[in-house]
This record gives structure tokens, sequence and C-alpha cells, in this order.
């Protein structure tokens, strides 16, 4: 017979299955956390991590001819990104943008495009120029993805699409601020009108049309094929050497027949252009030739506005050098975009990429962006009554505002 | 549970265990730390690229910069080796950093920063690269202003947005390196942690292991040892708890506790052998102290009764009143008795005492088997009783044992037998089976003596062979005895090696048989011992005195192969007168003789007043075989001593030591001395061949001791009857005594033991027993003398050894001639008439030889030698 059970007994007979049981979870327990420890997790983050971002895209011309507009709203788009991504981000998510290069090509930046759309995006911000945008435009016509152009000056590029929107001004208002600027500030008496392609045969009419109204005399218009007639038509105004000439055309020509105005030795005759001159630096090689060149700019970097003194030194911490329009409307145009998708969101809980209702929200509202608060009219063709059309002149080879005119006529000193 | 696993699979396991989670230990922690190794190698490579296109962007810059500056043609000169190498390094590091960028910082870029590196690459190479060809181009041109324009107002804006977003690659890469260091840090710590956990939990586990395993083995083993310690201090009552488990344990627990249980028996048997050795040991003692008392006691009763009885043998020669002669008879009878009983009492205690010895010794098995039916035949020679001896004669004459103690054993069991038989027979059967064995021939005797006695109720048999036991005391009182014989008997049977039964039926008799194992004895060395050795005396003289003719011709019989001078007397008066005529060289003198008996004829021998007389070796013969007797004869004057049936052996070492050793010639022939012959004499009442053995071993001596006995024996009737009808008990008494021992000599055991009946009814004085019984005893000495008569008529011619010679050459020429004619018949018929010649004296062997021959058909070998036979004997009868 067995005695009475003694605790050696207990733990003989009993504990056994309890200790097998804990030998069990002993070995279980590595495995288990080496399971925990799998990359497969890692992974699952990560996409997490991806899905976090709110895409949009850019398509602007970083190689080409026009690379240097390219680069500056590649700049400015960096620094939106960042800015805002520092601010919050959107909806709580991290702001991405794709920046793909159009080459300034009207046929490429539709494959661009239709890239864009292949990866997501909520909307594209592009192009520099109005007849790259233009081809954007209708490449995206259908989609209703919110096309944002920060400089495309030509009304034709927005009209009937109301997906497309520009931030900058028309050429016409700028046309007009520059004929004001130059009978007024100037005391201009004769103006010299040259225009290049057909694409800027509006923008010299409005000039010739606001100067002459204005009290001024066109004392002539020619039209040019290449720099390389700027030489010959000074020639034919040599003797009769009008006190302005209005130039139609982009920053690249600009800056050549700066240099031509000033070989020819036209003292006294300053040179007008439009936003499209913005950038005319990159071009120059004679600075004093610069000394002479006025022209009309939705931006100034050293316009004494808080939100534009924090943008500018920004940009110039990052990039080295002073932010033009380019840089500052492509800037704006994703503040555009961002508080559309903010506003937009607080409802549907989410960006619904390609969605109308994004494209309403931006027609529908306000922004208040670097330049100003803005609306879109109509035509998505930005009103904004108590922004300035800045009149840049070029100083010692740096960029300088002279004056700003109110668009509803006022002049700011 | 665990019990059921065994002690080998459970060290097995544990070590395994403890093994696989070390192990797994190890190895998690080199997974852990190869990972954060490889995160942060992979990380600073990152670094490394982004640092150095940084690094290349900004000395390219520098150098330009610079180139255009100072206009000098050596930096020029400069770019041209270094820049342009390390622009196209650039493009590689910026190459690899989007291929590492896309395989390892997808987590850290987003999709936008990921394709402005692409977009960097592309405008460094499409817009950058030509801008900067232009810039040399002017340069060279000498178109510095221009260059430096071009440097400051596009390619420098360019560079700067190259910097831009390699330095953010840089800073994310280096916060994600931070990261991942301080998470590997974390990580490593967690690691490190998990090690600690992991080597503490093997820790653990290989203490609870080493526990439940060491327990699982100690306690048990703790268990064992206490409960063995238990059983060191001398307790058997202990259990081994062998639990229900199938391990090692658990079943050295079950054997231990067979053990246990094993041991407990055995220490139980030890005790109680203990006890019974203790108790054996106090009853040995006892019997001890008992056996010295009998020995001592017996001893001391046994002196006086010698001279109680010799008093009363010779108060009884003495001339006294018949009624005293009557009580002094019964004194000596008494005497005797009483002395027999000590005997047996001497002989128990020595058995008690362990003092019993048995001497083995080459001895004749025929003189043991004479000497014990003649004792017997003489207590059964006047009763009704018939004595039957039946000796196998395969039974070899030479055996090697303790005679003395087979006759002891024989003589008592047959003892027994007369004395429980008053009718009927006694048979006494010995058997033997001849076996080899590695120490030689033994033979298995098995002797029975069957009684149609009383019987012995089966519930008495099983007391037979006890102490003081007579059985059915009831229906047998009146028998005399100690009780002891049957114990003594047992007790000698075992201590040769042999075992004695009895098988009884009440009322109708009983069977005692003796099986024994007795050693073959060598022949030579018997024959050496019987005549001490071998010898002849012509020159000696010998006289041999006895009243009985009979005996005188046994004597003369034995005595013949020593070639001595005989002389024989037949009476102690006629001795004397011989003795004082001529020097004999040695006296057998008979005890009991009518007139003057062998002690007073030897006294006045002694009396003749010469000193040879004085030194003349006389020999006492006697029947009564009577322990004492010796040292009585010694006493009155005898030299030695010879008890009759004579011993052979006996007399052959008595005459080596008497007859001088000057007359003593080696013997020629020492056949002589051999053992009794084939022995083929049938005559009703008597057994031949014990009767050969008695009387010297040769058929040729029986024959003539016959002769002599019938000669004798129809004397011996006419002097009975007349001593009868002259109621003369002593004269008959002492005729009867002649007549049992001469009966006994030839083998008539029967005749003799109705003599020895008659003679101690004669020494009783029973008037009436004697005339109602010496008529029937006198007839059967008549039939006896008449088949003896019948036989040696019958014989006379082959037996006579001088065989007719005519007649034998009658019956070969008949053989020759019947085998010449090859008549069957008559060739059967002369071998029938040959027979009777086999045993004649020289020519039997040649007779048999040639019978054999004709038997088997060898007709002409048969007919060679029976002509060779004719011309032989022709030749011996011309010789003889």
């Amino acid at each position: 017979m067995r005695d009475a059970l003694t605790v050696t007994d207990v733990f003989r007979w009993r504990r056994p299955g309890k200790v097998v049981t804990a030998v069990c979870v002993f070995l279980m327990l590595p495995l288990a956390l080496c399971l925990s420890c799998d990359s497969a997790s890692k992974q699952q983050a990560r996409q997490a991590k991806q899905q976090q971002y709110i895409l949009i895209g850019a398509l602007f011309p970083l190689t080409g001819g026009h690379c240097d507009e390219g680069i500056r709203a590649f700049n400015g788009l960096q620094q939106a990104r960042s800015d805002i991504n520092d601010a919050g981000g959107v909806l709580g998510k991290k702001l991405d943008i794709i920046i793909l290069d159009d080459k300034g090509d009207e046929e490429y930046v539709v494959r661009q495009y239709q890239a864009l759309k292949e990866r997501g995006v909520a909307a594209v911000i592009g192009s520099s120029f109005s007849d790259v945008t233009m081809a954007l435009a209708r490449a995206a016509e259908g989609d209703g993805i919110p096309i944002i152009s920060p400089t495309a000056t030509n009304p034709a590029v927005t009209e009937g699409r109301r997906n497309v929107f520009r931030v900058t001004y028309l050429d016409d208002v700028q046309a007009a601020v520059v004929a004001g600027f130059a009978l007024r500030t100037l005391s201009a008496k004769t103006a010299l009108v040259i225009r290049g392609d057909s694409r800027f045969d509006a923008l010299a009419d409005v000039f010739s049309a606001a100067f002459n109204e204005g009290g001024g005399r066109v004392a002539g218009a020619e039209r040019y094929t290449g720099p390389a007639q700027f030489d010959d038509i000074l020639k034919k105004y040599k003797s009769r050497r009008p006190d302005v000439i209005f130039c139609a055309a982009d920053y690249v020509d600009a800056a050549q027949l700066a240099e031509a105005v000033h070989s020819a030795g036209f003292e006294g005759t300053r040179l007008l252009g439009t936003d499209a001159w913005d950038g005319i630096l990159s071009f120059a090689h004679n600075i004093d030739a610069m000394e002479r060149v006025y022209y009309a700019a939705p931006f100034a970097f050293d316009e004494p506005d808080p939100k534009i003194t924090r943008f500018s030194q920004a940009y110039f911490d990052n990039f080295s050098y002073t932010p033009i329009s380019t840089a500052a409307l492509t800037y704006s145009a994703v503040q555009i975009l961002v508080a559309a998708m903010e506003k937009h969101g607080t409802e549907a809980g989410g960006v619904k990429p390609g969605s109308a209702s994004l494209v309403d929200v931006i027609r529908g509202s306000e922004f208040d962006i670097i330049t100003g608060k803005i609306r879109f009219d109509e035509n998505n063709n930005p009103i904004s009554p108590d922004s300035y059309v800045h009149i840049m002149q070029i100083k010692g080879g740096y960029y300088a505002s002279v004056e700003k005119i109110r668009l509803n006529g006022r002049v700011d000193k | 549970m665990i019990r059921n696993i065994r002690i080998q699979v459970r060290l097995l396991v544990s070590f395994f265990a403890i093994a696989f989670i070390t192990m797994l230990a190890g190895l998690t922690g080199f997974m852990s730390l190869r990972s954060i190794g490889d995160d942060a190698v992979k990380s600073i490579a990152a670094l490394n690229v982004l640092n150095d296109m940084y690094d290349y962007n900004v000395e390219a810059d520098n150098g330009i910069y610079y180139m255009l500056r100072f206009r000098d043609s050596l930096i020029r000169e400069y770019l041209d080796n270094v820049t342009a190498e390390r622009i196209g390094k650039m493009q590689s590091f910026m190459a690899d950093f989007i291929a590492l960028h896309q395989s390892r910082f997808r987590h850290i870029f987003t999709p936008g920063e990921e394709q402005d590196m692409i977009n960097l690459l592309q405008i460094y190479n499409e817009t950058y690269l030509p801008i900067l060809n232009e810039i040399f181009e002017l340069h060279d041109n000498g178109d510095t202003e221009r260059a430096i324009s071009l440097y400051e107002r596009r390619l420098d804006p360019i560079y700067c947005a190259i910097y831009y977003s390699v330095g953010n690659a840089f800073d994310k890469v280096f916060e994600s390196t931070q990261e991942t260091v301080s998470s590997n840090s974390a990580h490593a710590s967690a690691s490190a942690a998990f090690l600690v956990m992991m080597i503490f939990a093997s820790f653990i586990m290989a203490v609870i292991l080493t526990l439940v395993v060491t327990r699982s083995i100690s306690t048990p083993l703790e268990d064992i040892r206490r409960t063995a310690e238990k059983m060191a201090h001398g307790s058997l009552d202990v259990d081994f708890k062998s639990g229900s488990g199938k391990d090692e344990f658990s079943n050295l627990a079950a054997s231990l506790n067979e053990t246990v249980h094993q041991l407990k028996q055995v220490q139980q048997l030890r005790m109680e052998a203990v006890e019974s050795r203790h108790e054996k040991e106090k009853a040995e003692a006892a019997t001890i102290a008992k056996s010295r008392f009998l020995a001592k006691m017996s001893h001391e009763i046994r002196t006086p009764m010698n001279a109680i009885v010799g008093m009363a043998e010779l108060a009884m020669r003495e001339n006294i009143p018949p009624a005293a002669y009557d009580q002094v008879q019964t004194i000596k009878q008494a005497g005797a008795n009483l002395l027999s009983i000590i005997n047996d009492l001497l002989d128990f205690s020595k058995i008690e005492s362990g003092k019993l010895d048995i001497l083995p010794d080459n001895y004749a098995f025929s003189t043991l088997i004479n000497d014990v039916t003649s004792i017997i035949k003489t207590r059964i020679i006047d009763g009704p009783l018939q004595f039957i001896v039946d000796v196998d004669d395969n039974i070899p004459n030479e055996l090697y044992g303790d005679e003395v103690r087979i006759r002891q054993v024989l003589l008592n069991i047959l003892s027994n037998a007369v004395k429980y038989t008053e009718n009927g027979h006694i048979r006494l059967v010995a058997r033997g089976e001849t076996v080899e064995t590695k120490e030689g021939v033994s033979v298995n005797l098995t002797i029975s003596v069957t009684d149609t006695g009383k019987g012995i109720r089966k519930e008495d048999i099983g007391k037979l062979f006890g102490e003081f036991v007579q059985v059915d005391q009831a229906n047998n009182k009146g028998i005399e005895g100690t009780g002891l014989g049957l114990a003594i008997t047992w007790n000698l049977v075992k201590a040769m090696g042999g075992d004695i039964t009895v098988e009884s039926e009440y009322g109708k008799g009983s069977t005692f048989t003796v099986t024994l194992q007795q050693m073959r004895g060598k022949s030579d060395t018997l024959a050496l011992k019987r005549g001490a050795r071998a010898f002849v005396a012509p020159d000696a003289k010998v006289l041999v005195v006895d009243d009985i003719t009979t005996n005188l011709k046994v004597a003369s019989g034995l005595l013949a192969p020593y070639s001595m001078r005989l002389t024989m007397c037949e009476s102690g008066a006629a001795a004397i007168k011989a003795v004082s005529e001529e020097v004999f060289d040695l006296v057998f003198m008979d005890h009991m003789m009518p007139g003057m008996d062998g002690i007073e004829a030897t006294k006045r021998i002694r009396e003749l007043g010469d000193a040879r007389f004085e030194k003349l070796p006389i020999v006492a013969l006697t029947a009564n075989a009577v322990s004492g007797m010796k040292e009585m004869f010694l006493k009155y004057g005898f030299n030695d001593f010879l008890s009759k049936p004579i011993d052979t052996i006996k007399l052959n070492m008595l005459l080596d030591q008497w007859i001088p050793a000057e007359k003593k010639v080696e013997a020629v022939d020492p056949g002589n001395f051999k053992g009794s012959e084939v022995v083929d004499i049938e005559i009703p009442g008597i057994n031949a061949k014990n009767g050969v053995a008695t009387s010297g071993g040769t058929v040729k001596n029986y024959l003539q001791t016959l002769a002599v006995f019938t000669k004798d024996g129809r004397k011996k009737i006419d002097e009975l009857n007349k001593a009868l009808e002259g109621d003369d008990l002593h004269l008959y008494t002492t005729y009867v005594h002649a007549l049992k021992s001469a009966a006994a000599n030839i083998g008539a055991y029967r005749l003799s033991e109705s003599a020895r009946v008659l003679e101690s009814a004669g020494n009783e004085k029973n008037r009436e027993f004697i005339r109602a019984n010496n008529k029937r005893m006198l007839g059967d000495l008549e039939a006896i003398l008449k088949g003896i008569d019948k036989y040696l008529a019958e014989n006379a011619e082959t037996q006579s050894g001088d065989v007719d010679i005519n007649a034998v050459k009658d019956a070969l020429a008949k053989l020759n001639s019947a085998i010449d004619e090859m008549n069957v018949s008559a060739i059967s018929e002369a071998v029938k008439c040959l027979k009777q010649f086999t045993n004649a004296k020289n020519i039997g062997a040649e007779v048999d030889n040639i019978l054999q021959n004709a038997m088997v058909g060898e007709y002409d070998e048969a007919a060679e030698q029976a002509e060779g036979l004719i011309k032989a004997l022709d030749g011996g009868s011309g010789n003889g």
C-alpha cells in the first residue's frame, strides 16, 4: 500500500504535466518571437506608409530650350511639397508630387500626362507655356482631373474647360498694365511694338490699343521671326528712337532684344514686356543691357508681404536664387489644390481622384495664395481684386520691383 | 507520468530541449545582429553615395567658378582632366543612387522624390552638361564674360536645384539612417534582451529539467536506498515502492521486492533449519549419551555373561542330576539369548554413535551364502519349515565389500523369518547383475528373503525398521528379541550404500529385499588371500578329530589341495593316542563329541608331559559361531578356532599360520584354489552348488563327500533310533547335532535344519517333539540318501573320473561310422551317448569339442577329432 502522498510524490506525480507544458511554451516562445520579427510585417508597414501619400502630378519643361523655366517650377514644387508636408500634409497624409518632364513639347506632354494618370494622380499642375498647356488641357478634357497651369497666359487655354485653371493673369491685363506704366511712370510718348509669332499678336494688339488710348503713339509695329532680325529692325528706328519698345515675346528673345537695343545705342529707350519675360536674366550676358528692361509680373519677391517674404526667403535658402513668378505661381498652384482637397476631403473623408467635385471645389472657392486671395471666374481665370500686377525692373543684374498696380487700376508704389 | 518514460529517454529529451533552446537563442541573436549590421551597412552605403554626389557637385561647381573668375588656363586643364571624370562619376553615382533608392529606400522616399532623382539625372545630362560645354567653349574662345554669365544665369541655378534635391535626399537618408540606427539600437537592445531572456529561459528550463529529471531519478533511488538501509539493519519487512511507472526504477523496485520476498523465505527456511538443527543436536547429544551408556553397560554385562554361559556349558558336562542339567541348560540358553541381545545393543549403539565402520575387502560370495545358510539351517532343522536357497549362477564369486556386515544383514533377516514363520517355507533368493562402471565391474546384488510367516500389517510396515520395534505384539507373544534387529539391518544396508524394502501380506508372509552394489573382487587377490599364499606341504602331518565321519570327510576334502599327510580320528581318546604315537604339525579338534569332548581332549594332550604337546597347535572346530567363542577356546588351551561350516579362506589362513614354514612348498597349480566349479548335480533336497562350495569347491570332492554321507547316514539312522529307544536324549542330541552339520555340509539344508530343531528339542528334553518329528526327519534323510545313491549310480561311470575308455572309444567309433554313413539318427544317438563323457577326466573337454562340432554340422571336423581322440586313448591306455 502506498503511504500518504508527500510533497515529493505530488511533485513527481502531478507536476510533470505542468512542467511538460512549460517546456513546450519555452520551446514555442522563441519561434513566435522569430515569426513576429519577420520582414513581411515590415513590407506591410511600408505599403501602409505609401498609401498615406496623396499624389498629384506636375508637367514642366525640365529639359530643352525652356528648361530654366521648368527648373524654376521644379524648385517651386519642391518647396511647396516641403512646406505643406512640414505643416502637416493634406488630410492627415503626406503630399507627394510626381514631376515629369514635358520637354516643352505639345505631343510629349500628352504622353507624360497619360503616365501620370496611370500613377493615379489626383490633379496635374502644368505646364509653363500656353501652347503646351493647351495640348495638355485638350488631353485632359474628358478626364475631369483638375489641371492648373501656373503661367499659361493665353485665355484660350482655360476657355470652355471646367477642369483647366490658370494662376497667372491673362495677357491682355498685363499688356494694359504695362501700357499704363509706360505712359504714366516712364512718360513715354512713342512706342515701338515688336511681335514674334502669331501667339503674341493679341498681346501686342492690347498694348498698342492701350498705349494709343492712353495718349501715346505707337511709332511702329514690327514682326520678327528670329532674334537675328532685331538689329535690322532697330536700325530702321535709329533716327527716330521710340521712348519704349514693347516686345511680345518670351524672355529668351527679350534678353537678345535688350542686348541688341543696348548695342544699337538706343539710350533712353526702355524695353517693355509681360510676365513672359520673367527669368530674362537667365539669358542675360551684358548686365548693363538689362538695365532698361521693365516687365509686368504677378509676383515680386521683394513685395513687403510677410507671406511673400517668408516664401522668398525659404526659396533663396534652398536654391540660392530669389524666386520669380514661375516658382511662386507653381507654388501657389499647389496651395490651391491642397486647399481644395482639404475642403473637399472633409466631407468625403478622402480625396476622390478624378472626381468632378474637386474641380467644383476649385471653381467655387476662394484661395489664399502667396500673391493674395483669388477665386476663379467662369473661364477659370483668377479674379483677384486685391492683387497686384508688379512692374519688375532689372537693376544691377538683379530683379527688382518698381511699381505695383492693383488690378482695379490703382497704382501702389 | 514521467515514471513511464525511461531514464535514458528523459535525459536525452532534456538535453536536446536545452540544446535546442540555446541554439535557438544563438540563432535569433545572430539573425538580429546580422540584420542590424545589414541595415547599417546599406544606409551608410547610401549616405556615401549621396555624400560623394554632393562633394563632386560642389567641387565641379567650384572648379568652374574659379576657372571663369580667375581665367586660369591651368584650372581649365585641371577641369578637363579631373572634372570631366568627376562628372562621369557623378552620373554613375546618381544612377547608383537611383538604383539603391528603388531597391532600398522606397520607404524613405516618396514616389515623387524618387522621380525627382530621375529628373535630376535627366536635367544633369540634358541641360547641365550641354550648358557646361557651352561655357567651356565660350571660355576657350576667350568670351569669358559670356561664359561667366552663362554660368551664373543658367548653370548655377540648375546646380542649385540638383544640390537642393541631393541635399534633401541626403537628409532623408541620414534621417532614415539615424532612425535605422536608433531602431537598430532598440532592435539590438531588444535582441539582447531577448537573448538574455532566452538564455535565462534555457537556464530556467535547464534547472527545471535537471530538477525534474534528477528528482525523478534521485527520489526513487533515495526510496530504494532508504528501504535497502532498512534491510541492511535487518528488517526484511520492507516494500520497495515500485509505483505504477514503467521505467528502470519500477522494474528495479519490482525485482528488489521479489528479492526481498525470496530473502524472507530463505530467512524463514534458515530459521527453521537452525531450530531443527538445534533440536537435532539436542537429540543427537541425547542419543550419543544413550549410546555411550548402552555401550558401557553392554560391555559391563557381556563380560560376566560370557562367564555365565561358559560356566553353564562346563556345568552341563559334569555329571549332574538331570533336573540340575535342565536348569543349567536353561541358564545357558537364557545367557546365550541375553548375549545376543547385548550384541545387538552393542551394534546398535555403534550405529547410533556413528562408529559403525564399513570395512570392505575381497570375499567369496559362495562362502558367505554357505555360512549364512548353514547357520539358518541349524535353526530350522527340527521344524516343519522348508528352507529354500536359490542363488543366481551369474553372480561372480569374487566380490569386494564388507562380508561381515552383509552376513549380519542376511542372518538378521533370515533369523527374523525363522522367528516369525511356523509353517511353510523360507526362501533365500540371490540375484546379481553385472554392470560395467568407471571404477570397474560392479555387481548389483538383489537378495530377498521370502517367508510364509505371519506377515506384517500394512500400517506396521512403516515402523518396521524403527528401533526397539516389535510389531503386532498381541499375536507375537513369546517371540523374543530386542526389536533392534531390523533397525540394525536397515542401518547396515544404508551404510553400505544399499537399500532394504519389505513387502508383506498380513497372515500370509513377507518378503525382505536387500539391494546392494558390490564391486567385483580380483580373483588373484582373493586366491592369495584365501591361501595367504598358495602352498602345498607334502611333509606336514595333520590330525583331524571329529566324531562324525562326514565332517572328517569334509575336512579331508578341504585339506586335500595342500597335499598334506592327514590322519583322522573319531574321538578324543583316539586323538590322544594318535598324538602321543606320532608327531603332528597341526590338530583340528571338534568341540562337541560324545564321551570326551574337544576341550577335555585338548586338556589331556597338554597334560601329556612333553613340551611338544604343549606347543602342538590345536585348532578348535565348532559349529557354535557365537562371538566370544575364540577367547573361550584360547582359555581352554586351544591355539586357534575354526567355525563350522569351514570357511576355506579362514582355513587357508590358519594353515599358513600354523604349518611350519620349512614344510610349506610354493603351489605349482593355483587352480586348485579356484572357487566352485560348474555344478550340474540335481538331487532332491540338496543344494549341490552350495554343497560343492562347502566341501572344498570341487565336484570330485563333493561327490566323494556324498558317498561318505550315504554310508554315514544309514549308520546314523540306526544310531538315532537306538538312542531314542534307549531314551538317551543326550546321545540323541549329539547324533542329531552331527547330522545337522553333515547335512549342511552337503547342502541338504532342510535336513540340516530339521536336525537342528530336533537338536534343540533334545537340549530342551522335549521328548514329545522329538518323537513326533524324528520319524519325518529320518524320512527326509532316507529320501536324500536314496537320491544320492541314485545319482551316484547314474553318474558312477562319468563322475568317477576313471571312465571306461572302451565305452568312450565305442561311442566315438559309433559317431564316426554314423558320420561316414551320414545317418542322422545314428549321429544323434552317438551324440547322446557321448554326452555322458563330457565330464570325464582328461578327455572331457575334447569330447565336448567333438560334440559341439557334431551338433553344429561340422561332421568332418568331428570325425577327425574323434579319430584323433581314439588314437590318443589307445596311446594313453597303453601308458596307464
